[in-house]
């Protein structure tokens, strides 16, 4: 990997990091589990890793922006996770600021 | 699938003990449903080679279990810059208080010079536990902070009002901090026990070429022991001057005194090796060797005095240049005022 190509996969994972959360978080208004919810994300076009998908709910949950419960489907055990109130007020804050950049960037360019 | 299962273990030998078994129910959950859906779409189970670019493509267990822990630093980029200053100014006063310390304790001992080696030797190592306990204690607080973020005392607010006022001063002229003072005084200590102790311990200065020394046909001539305490008594009065300037807190106005001063009082020796009687910075220690050795020794004499000509001409442009700039700034000064 060439120095510029290190520079830019830096600043991609920093643009990506804040926005992946806002998309997941966006996403939870609908109930989901970890693997639908990736499943869902990509169907968006937003592809994530697993290894950051999953650790990345634990953190918002424990942030009480997310409630989540263990509940059996199709035969298995599975942890669902849904928005929480707080973060139900998060989302639509963070939304704003999104719409407010992305307005000003599309304003510069 | 026994591949999984194999991941899944060598996850959880990483994960933060506490969650462990809920982790990895959730991980393997999900990872089996999506085994599940690749799979169906196969019509047929993962060989083994699919399998393992699977979980490949998931990272290493260990990347995979470093996601779910809390913390990923040791200081975070809030405490770093703090963590930085501290341990520089930690290095700076240890290691003055050590040298003050190691040369009175050298000064008291039966071998002064093996005993600034010796001190000298030790340093590094004491530097090292200093900067191992802070780091430590600075990681402590990066996770006290990350546990109880409400819990700890606020940051003192900062106010524009406390920058220090711009200096726009030539570097020569600048104030100095208090900071520099100390190193200043620090380093002089330093510097005229290594002076006074060099002829009594030659070793401190040329090494084992010190054994040398008495095999040599030269001996200092007169003049050198006026010079060598005309240096140590100028050294101590900057010593002493610089004791002054802390005690009374006249760093930040001194920096013009003690250029203009100390380059005038340099000259004293100097002039002296200058003036030397037939320049004779050398004798001979038996006029037997006269001889073999003269004009090699006259050859030394000659050189050394072409040397002290150039210091001294330095100095006396420096001074020149110095008191020159300080007419022009006075100069302009009153032109700014008129």
């Amino acid at each position: 990997m060439t120095l510029t190509e290190h520079l830019f996969e830096n600043l991609r994972l920093e643009l990506r990091r804040g926005c992946l959360a806002l998309a997941v978080l966006a996403q939870l208004r609908q109930e989901h589990y970890g693997y639908t919810l990736r499943k869902a994300l990509v169907e968006h076009g937003l592809e994530i890793d697993e290894s950051t998908l999953y650790p990345l709910l634990r953190r918002l949950e424990s942030q009480g922006l997310l409630v989540s419960e263990w509940r059996e489907e199709d035969k298995r055990r599975k942890r669902f996770y849904k928005l929480s109130g707080e973060g139900t007020g998060i989302l639509a804050q963070l939304l704003q600021e999104w719409q407010t950049i992305n307005a000003s960037i599309d304003h510069i360019l | 699938m026994e591949l999984l299962d194999r991941y899944l273990e060598a996850v959880r030998k990483n994960l933060p003990w506490k969650r462990q078994d809920d982790i990895l129910a959730e991980l393997r959950a999900n990872l089996e449903a999506q085994l599940e859906d690749k799979e169906s779409a196969l019509g047929r189970p993962l060989t083994q080679e699919e399998a393992g670019a699977w979980l490949k493509q998931l990272g290493s267990p260990l990347q995979m279990a470093a996601r779910y822990q809390p913390q990923q630093y040791l200081i975070g980029p809030a405490l770093f810059p703090i963590y930085r200053q501290v341990m520089r100014t930690a290095f700076l006063w240890f290691t003055a208080i050590y040298v003050v310390v190691s040369v009175i304790q050298a000064a008291g001992s039966e071998r002064p010079g093996r005993a600034l080696l010796a001190a000298a030797g030790h340093l590094p190592w004491l530097l090292l536990g200093v900067a191992a306990w802070l780091t430590l204690g600075f990681a402590v607080t990066e996770f006290a902070v990350a546990r109880f973020p409400g819990k700890l005392p606020p940051q003192p607010e900062w106010s524009p009002s406390s920058l220090p006022p711009l200096d726009r001063r030539p570097s020569a002229l600048k104030a100095r901090t208090r900071t520099q003072t100390i190193a200043e005084l620090v380093f002089g200590i330093a510097g005229l026990a290594f002076w006074l102790l060099a002829p009594i311990w030659p070793h401190i200065l040329l090494g084992p070429g010190a054994a040398y020394l008495k095999q040599i046909p030269f001996a200092f001539a007169p003049v050198c022991r006026t010079f060598y305490w005309w240096v140590a008594a100028i050294s101590a009065l900057q010593i002493a001057w610089r004791t002054v300037e802390l005690a009374l807190r006249l760093w930040p106005r001194t920096a013009r005194i003690n250029l203009v001063a100390f380059a005038v009082l340099s000259l004293i020796p100097l002039s002296i090796m200058l003036l030397a009687p037939g320049h004779a910075y050398f004798t001979l220690r038996s006029t037997a060797n006269l001889a073999r050795y003269g004009s090699a020794l006259a050859s030394l004499n000659h050189g050394l005095y072409v040397v002290f000509c150039i210091v001294v001409a330095i100095k006396v442009l420096q001074i020149l240049c110095f008191g020159g700039r300080l007419a022009a700034n006075a100069a302009k000064r009153s032109l700014a005022r008129a």
